[in-house]
């Protein structure tokens, strides 16, 4: 690394400043920046945008990947920095292979670490790896890790905002017959709802959101990083030394002309002096000796003795006091690395219910948990426990159309029909559920024998209720003996 | 409270009625390409003996429909345009002096017809509509005193463009109630309009509407018959309870400034009835009641204005209505 090289101003700065550096970085050399990420990490988002079925999945996978999609603005702003701004030709030769090498760091490390832009530089410039790599990480961690913690949490929390703004935008812009039917929604119905054209556009706004809040929160911890070793290293320091050096070269360079001539004419002078001086050798020992003093006077001087009483609250687990500034969020981190794990074996339980579904290896009424953990008793004002119906319904509604008590036989059998589809599940009406109603549900379940007997059972059922009137003897007791067929059926 | 005792329509009588309006319904659709949902409510409207209001841009067949309703059972059309400048006279009709006998006569308007359609109703005065929806309650009209019976069956179809508001008079509530149905007619989907173009323009000249295609299937006595027969259909106690029950909810629920009247109720269970018969069946069930709400009941409910802001329509309330109002069971 050529510090002298360096075409930024190194100072101490502020987490804000740095925020403002990274701002400035962008500004200065934002083509180089948007060509290598459009050339390299668009492509690989639309990608994944496009090309999967389910978009939670793309945006997981991109979510994973998004430390290392976010060394590209790192490599070439550090290039920049040290005054190489790479080309494109150039940061496609040499990225690849880096990007590469850190791949596995990036998705298994980096990604849990909500300060992973202040620590990527570290992998990606300084090439230490294993427990050198730590121990840099953590030496630049110390007082540099709430700043880049609070830097992810804005730069989320803005990309957040922007794919929110932007999706209302687009929606509000549409005009109605374009934009896609909700109306399943008030159903209930998430997953009936088919937002075609418009969920593409949705991944755009969120693919560019993050194209500008990615970049800036990597150049932001990239500003982190440089800042950090800046005051551990003293960085700025250094590059003063060296510009003080180069001016005294220069200096020097200039007068040595003078210094020549000077010489050849003030020599004789000089030997003078030299012998005065040898005649009187004890005398520089005493002015040595008044400089400490004057030193020590000055030392005592009020100026230098002035003190200062600061008041802040600290935690108690807290060693000393921190008077630098600096916003020491370790819990946070640790709180929000917790939360990142969380989420990590959260996502990874759906991954693996989602695949054993599609498999078939669990039933989706397992998945889709029913509306209630126990089925409901009455519906619609009748009783449809099972222990409220007789063991064979069909018989005994046979018996009872035989004794002529039509509504009863009829009525029996309807309410056997709905105990029975409730029992199981494939049957959860509404309230303002009319008979059609629950035919159109039963039909909707893909069981067409099913269904076309439960038509039968409501039509019957209906001119009971309603026409005060019976269906004729050969369809009643058609549809009592074929209870058994259809329910026996179920039961085994 | 006691069932109301009426004659039971015997099934001989059900199924020659039901055999009937399915020959009109046939019949009318041999010339109305589509739009089924709508020739079905017009037909549920003229079986239970009330007027249509249909909403709809101009084109959309309305005028053909009314030709060939009139033409299934031989009776009288008339259409009136309606514009700001028409007198009640011009619908009604006026009495005029003949010089040469020295009597006055009764020079009859269009309404004295079987089936009316009032063009773009709201385009009129306040006055002539008035004056036509007296026409629709009492089934008469009075002229100089002297009132005149409109022969049965009578029934109007209003019409009223949904887009231009400009220069309009909006039927207030208590007229818009009077109206059995209000019918939306959409536009046709691709295959119907290629069906017809391809009807309406195949060896014609102009652009005529051509109904002769339809044919008679009963006479203006029948259909009296007919509406006789439903009005005669059996309805439980339960059921008209359960009609009662989504017009009181309709005043009840939140974002509704006003719900529907009685006449709601009324209307739901006449509709119904015709509803039934239509299906071939000489009783109501809840779901005759619940298939007919939305026209029935969608313009005698007005929404507050943050709803209509939200573009809430009140079509959507009554979706929400009939799904929480619990149906009848036994």
């Amino acid at each position: 690394m050529q510090l002298e090289r360096i075409s930024l101003a190194l100072r101490p700065r502020t987490g804000h400043e740095c925020l403002d550096l990274a701002a400035a970085m962008l500004r200065s050399w934002g083509g180089a920046i948007f060509a290598a990420w459009a050339v390299l990490v668009l492509p690989v988002c639309l990608l994944f945008l496009l090309a999967l079925d389910s978009a939670w999945l793309a945006l997981f996978l991109l979510w994973m990947l998004r430390p290392l999609l976010e060394l590209v603005p790192v490599f070439v702003a550090s290039r920049a920095t040290f005054g190489a701004l790479p080309t494109l030709q150039v940061t496609l030769r040499d990225l690849p292979r880096t990007l590469l090498r850190l791949a596995l760091a990036c998705v298994v490390r980096y990604r849990w670490m909500p300060w992973r832009a202040l620590v990527t530089p570290i992998a990606l410039l300084e090439g230490s790896t294993g427990r050198k790599r730590q121990e840099r990480e953590r030496e630049l961690q110390t007082s540099g890790s709430g700043d880049a913690v609070l830097a992810a949490c804005f730069f989320l929390a803005l990309e957040v905002s922007l794919f929110v703004q932007g999706s209302l935008l687009l929606w509000f812009f549409t005009p109605s017959e374009l934009a896609p039917d909700l109306s399943p929604l008030e159903d209930g119905d998430f997953g009936g709802v088919q937002l075609g054209w418009f969920a593409v556009a949705m991944k755009l706004v969120w693919l560019a959101s993050y194209s500008a809040c990615g970049i800036l929160h990597a150049l932001a911890g990239f500003a982190l990083y440089l800042n950090q070793r800046s005051r551990l290293e003293g960085w700025d320091v250094e590059l003063a030394f060296r510009r003080l050096g180069a001016r005294a070269a220069q200096v020097l360079r200039r007068g040595s002309v003078v210094a020549a001539l000077a010489f050849v004419l003030l020599l004789p002078l000089a030997r003078a002096q030299e012998a005065t001086e040898a005649a009187q050798p004890a005398a520089a020992a005493p002015q040595q000796q008044d400089a400490a003093e004057v030193a020590r006077d000055i030392l005592a001087h009020e100026d230098f003795a002035t003190s200062e009483t600061r008041t802040r609250f600290r935690l108690r687990w807290e060693s000393g006091p921190n008077l630098d500034g600096a916003l020491d969020l370790g819990v946070v981190a640790y709180v929000l690395q917790f939360l990142g794990w969380a989420l990590l074996v959260a996502l990874l339980v759906g991954i693996v219910v989602l695949i054993l579904r599609k498999a078939g290896l669990i039933e989706w009424q397992a998945v889709t948990a029913p509306r209630s953990a126990l089925p409901p008793t009455h519906v619609f004002g009748l009783d449809v426990r099972p222990e409220s119906l007789p063991d064979d319904i069909g018989a005994r509604a046979r018996e009872l159309w035989l004794a002529g008590d039509a509504t009863g036989a009829m009525g029996l059998l309807y309410r056997g029909v709905l105990s029975r589809l409730i029992a199981t599940g494939a049957l959860a009406p509404d309230p303002g559920d009319t008979e059609r109603d629950c035919v159109e549900r039963v039909r909707r379940l893909d069981r067409v024998d099913l269904a076309g007997f439960f038509a039968a059972v409501t039509s019957a059922w209906l001119v009971c209720a309603y026409s005060r009137t019976r269906p004729d003897d050969a369809t009643a007791l058609a549809l009592c003996d074929a209870w058994g067929q259809h329910f026996r059926r179920e039961a085994s | 409270m006691s069932e109301v005792q009426v004659v039971v329509v015997t099934d001989e009588e059900l199924a020659r009625a039901s055999a009937r309006v399915a020959r009109m319904r046939e019949e009318v659709g041999r010339v109305v390409i589509g739009q089924a949902e709508e020739v079905e409510q017009v037909l549920l409207a003229f079986l239970a003996g009330g007027h249509v209001l249909i909403e709809g841009v101009p084109g959309l067949g309305k005028t053909l429909l009314v030709l060939a309703l009139a033409r299934t059972f031989g009776g009288k059309f008339a259409r009136v345009q309606f514009t700001p400048d028409l007198m009640p006279s011009d619908v009604t009709g006026h009495v005029v002096y003949e010089g040469a006998s020295g009597t006055f006569r009764l020079r009859k308007g269009p309404a004295f017809t079987n089936l009316l359609l009032a063009d773009e109703i709201n385009r009129a005065s306040a006055k002539t509509q008035s004056a036509l929806l007296e026409v629709m309650q009492e089934g008469q009209i009075t002229i100089e005193g002297e009132a005149t019976k409109l022969a049965p069956p009578f029934m109007t179809l209003a019409t009223q463009n949904p887009i231009e508001q400009e220069g309009t008079y909006p039927l207030p509530e208590a007229q818009l109630d009077r109206f059995l149905l209000k019918i939306v007619v959409d536009y046709p989907s691709l295959d119907e309009e290629a069906r017809i173009v391809e009807l309406v323009t195949a060896g014609r000249i102009g652009g005529q509407l051509e109904v002769s295609a339809v044919q008679p299937v009963c006479t203006a006595d029948e259909v009296l018959e007919l509406q006789r027969t439903v009005a005669r259909l059996t309805v439980l106690e339960r059921v008209r309870e359960y009609a009662v029950r989504i017009v009181r909810e309709t005043r009840a629920w939140r974002g509704v400034a006003m719900g529907a009247g009685p006449r709601g109720g009324i209307s739901l269970v006449r509709v119904a009835r015709a509803k039934a018969l239509l299906e071939g069946r000489g009783f109501v069930t809840p779901d005759d009641i619940k298939a007919v709400a939305l026209p029935v009941l969608r313009h005698r409910l007005t929404l507050a204005p943050e709803l209509e802001l939200e573009g809430v329509t009140t079509d959507d309330v009554l979706r929400s209505i009939l799904q929480k109002v619990e149906a009848p069971r036994e």
